[in-house]
Parts: structure tokens; C-alpha cells; sequence
């Protein structure tokens, strides 16, 4: 019987990482694959002499989010390093979004869950390419928000899912806690991001409408879904003006300009 | 009349990681995990570059001429010919200069100041 070859783990990180490396633009690949692929097996080779598993553990923690954020940001801004495409991409589809949000929420209750499931796709897109291009910026808090305003979207993205697919009954719960991800979230983030023509005040204005709409649903799910049809009514106002919110903060986006060709001085 | 302006005043004040990177080939040129080594070092492990934005940093600078390619390869015996080494340009060492500069005015103002410490 063929021995089965020992683990690793050096070697298994490398294998990973130039998996990983295909998210990169082709052109950065030709040039810098080899030489990245080099440098992690240095880092790698030193992190587990040094530490064990744990070592690589943590070396991994770091270089992922980091390459993959870092792979985006090259896929989306061009050779160049322009952030300006990344921007106005980001608000395009923060727009389509929004738009969606709100045309899902018009006819005064969701009868599919298709439509917010797609909203709330691209808005989760959109929330990527903005910090993929903005991150440089950020700190602890900033980072922190970001990931709360990610999860939250992917907790209702998840929970419009599953009702759409496998018809799931409990939306609301995904709802109110993505919601209050959200709102957290967008609080830190658009208090420590800064994007154009003060569009980082709108991050802080949906984070407070989504909080409002935490203590609405909090409400409604409290009380019995029909008997209140009024505070349901509001519940959906609610979240209209929160799909017109994420749609202005597009817009915004969309129509600034103002970013410098090569992004190596602060701002 | 010269109308150009000095590329070095777009590129000025340089963020942290590109001063650190440009720092760190300021004597010698170096290979990726190299820069990375002596940016750590530098500072005293509060700034660590991730591979990702090591790569981007890198592209970006050589964009800007700030630093290049080097085609010597200084430890033969030791080196792998995957690596590539980066050195800096003489626009690359201005700017260095410049922020460098900056950063010992603001040192001195702190110490005029004591902010840090030794105060009267």
C-alpha cells in the first residue's frame, strides 16, 4: 500500500496561497506571482520554525483578508492604481442596490424574497469595492465596522436566501439581527472612513435608520405581526428610506472627482 | 518659464508604509521579505506589511518612480533567482528626504515643547 505522504504545512500554505494568487489581474501575476509566492514562503518557513501551527495560524490570519482585499482593489481600480473607477463601480452598484432595496419594499410588504435577496447582494458588493478602496485609511474601529456591516448584510442576504430557496419562515430574526450588525457597524465605519463630497455622514445616517428599524421590528416581533398593521407600515417606510439612503450614497460616489492619479500620499 | 510643477509635491506627505518601505531601501537595495524584515525592524514590530499590500505598495512606488527594479543580486551564493530586488530612485530618495525632513521639524518643535519630556 502506498504510503500517505506527511503533512506539510509550509508546503500546504503555499499550495493555498497560489490558489489564492489567481484572484489577482493576470498582468500583476506575470509580474509579481513568482516573487510573492517566495516572499510568503519566507515568511512561512520562518513563522513555523519559530512558532509551530499557531505561528502559521497567525501569519495566515493576516495575509488573507490582506490578499484578497488587496487582489480586489487590483481587479477593480486598473493598472494605474486609480481609485476613482473603484469608486464610481461602487457606486453604481451601491445605486442598483438601493433602488432595489426600495422597489422591494414598495408594494407595502415582500411577497418575494428574491428581490431584497438581490438588493442586498449588491449592496454587500458595493460595501467591498468602498472599503477595498478605502481601507488604507482605516483603523481598528474603522475595520471593525466594516466587518459588522459585511456580516449584517450577509445575515439578511443569508436569511432572504433561505425564505427564497427552501421557503424559511423566520426571515424577521436574520432581519433584525443584520440590521442591528448594520447598525453598529456603519456607525464605526462611516465615523472613521472618509469618501468624497461627505458621503461617509450618509454611512452614519443608514447606520442610525437601521437602528431605528431594529426597535421597529423589535417592536412588531414583540407584539403580533396583524394586529399592527401601521407599525408595519412603518417598518417598510423605514426600509425604503434606507434603500434611498444606500442609493445616495452611490450617487455620490458615482458623481466624485477628485482622486489622485497614483495613491501614495496621504490624504 | 518652467509651468511643471515638482512631482515631489504631489507625492508629499508620503503615507506611512511607503515612508517605511523607502526607508528601508535607503542603504541597500532588497527583495520583498527583506523590506518587510526591516520595516519591522525599523520600527519596532508596531508596523508589519501583509504580502498584499506589500506587492501593491511596491507597484504603486515603481508607477511613481519612486523605486526599481535592480538587476544586481548582491549574496549570489544565497539567492534565488525567483526574487527580485528593489532599490530606490534618486526622485524616490528626495521624497525620503523631504518627509524625512518634515518628521525632524516636528521633533524639534516637540522637544522645544517637551512633549518629550525633560520638562524645566
Amino acid at each position: 500500500m502506498k504510503p500517505h505522504p506527511a503533512f506539510d504545512p509550509v508546503s500546504s500554505s503555499l499550495w493555498l496561497l497560489n490558489r489564492l494568487l489567481a484572484l489577482y489581474p493576470a498582468e500583476h501575476q506575470r509580474t509579481y506571482r513568482a516573487d510573492m509566492v517566495q516572499t510568503f514562503q519566507d515568511c512561512a518557513s520562518e513563522a513555523y520554525a519559530q512558532h509551530g501551527l499557531p505561528g502559521l495560524l497567525r501569519l495566515w490570519l493576516a495575509t488573507l483578508p490582506d490578499v484578497v482585499m488587496n487582489a480586489l482593489d487590483e481587479r477593480i481600480a486598473g493598472v494605474n492604481g486609480s481609485g476613482q473607477a473603484a469608486r464610481r463601480v461602487g457606486g453604481l452598484v451601491l445605486v442598483a442596490g438601493g433602488l432595489l432595496w426600495m422597489g422591494a419594499h414598495l408594494p407595502f410588504g415582500l411577497t418575494r424574497y428574491g428581490l431584497p435577496a438581490a438588493a442586498l447582494f449588491l449592496l454587500l458588493g458595493g460595501v467591498c469595492i468602498l472599503h477595498a478602496q478605502n481601507r488604507r485609511h482605516l483603523r481598528r474601529t474603522g475595520w471593525v465596522g466594516f466587518i459588522l456591516t459585511a456580516s449584517g448584510l450577509a445575515m439578511m442576504l443569508a436569511g432572504y436566501m433561505a425564505a427564497w430557496l427552501d421557503g424559511w419562515q423566520q426571515t424577521g430574526i436574520t432581519v433584525l439581527f443584520g440590521a442591528g450588525l448594520q447598525a453598529a457597524g456603519l456607525l464605526a465605519w462611516g465615523l472613521e472612513t472618509r469618501l468624497p463630497q461627505a458621503a461617509d455622514r450618509l454611512l452614519v445616517v443608514i447606520g442610525l435608520l437601521n437602528g431605528v428599524e431594529v426597535l421597529w421590528m423589535a417592536q412588531v416581533m414583540k407584539i403580533e405581526w396583524a394586529a399592527l398593521s401601521w407599525l408595519l407600515l412603518a417598518l417598510v417606510g423605514q426600509a425604503i428610506l434606507i434603500g434611498l439612503a444606500w442609493a445616495a450614497l452611490g450617487w455620490l460616489l458615482w458623481t466624485s472627482h477628485d482622486q489622485p492619479a497614483i495613491r501614495l500620499a496621504e490624504e | 518659464m518652467d509651468s511643471q510643477t515638482d512631482p515631489l509635491e504631489s507625492l508629499l506627505p508620503l503615507s506611512p508604509i511607503v515612508f517605511q518601505m523607502l526607508l528601508a531601501l535607503a542603504d541597500d537595495e532588497k527583495h520583498g521579505y527583506g523590506i518587510m524584515k526591516t520595516v519591522e525592524q525599523d520600527t519596532g514590530g508596531d508596523m508589519t506589511i501583509s504580502l498584499g499590500t506589500l506587492y501593491g505598495s511596491i507597484k504603486r512606488m515603481m508607477a511613481a518612480d519612486l523605486i526599481e527594479e535592480s538587476e544586481l543580486r548582491p549574496d549570489p551564493d544565497h539567492d534565488d533567482e525567483r526574487r527580485r530586488y528593489y532599490r530606490i530612485t534618486p526622485l524616490g530618495r528626495r521624497a525620503l528626504q523631504a518627509a524625512a525632513q518634515r518628521l525632524a521639524r516636528a521633533v524639534a518643535v516637540a522637544q522645544a515643547r517637551y512633549v518629550l519630556g525633560d520638562a524645566p
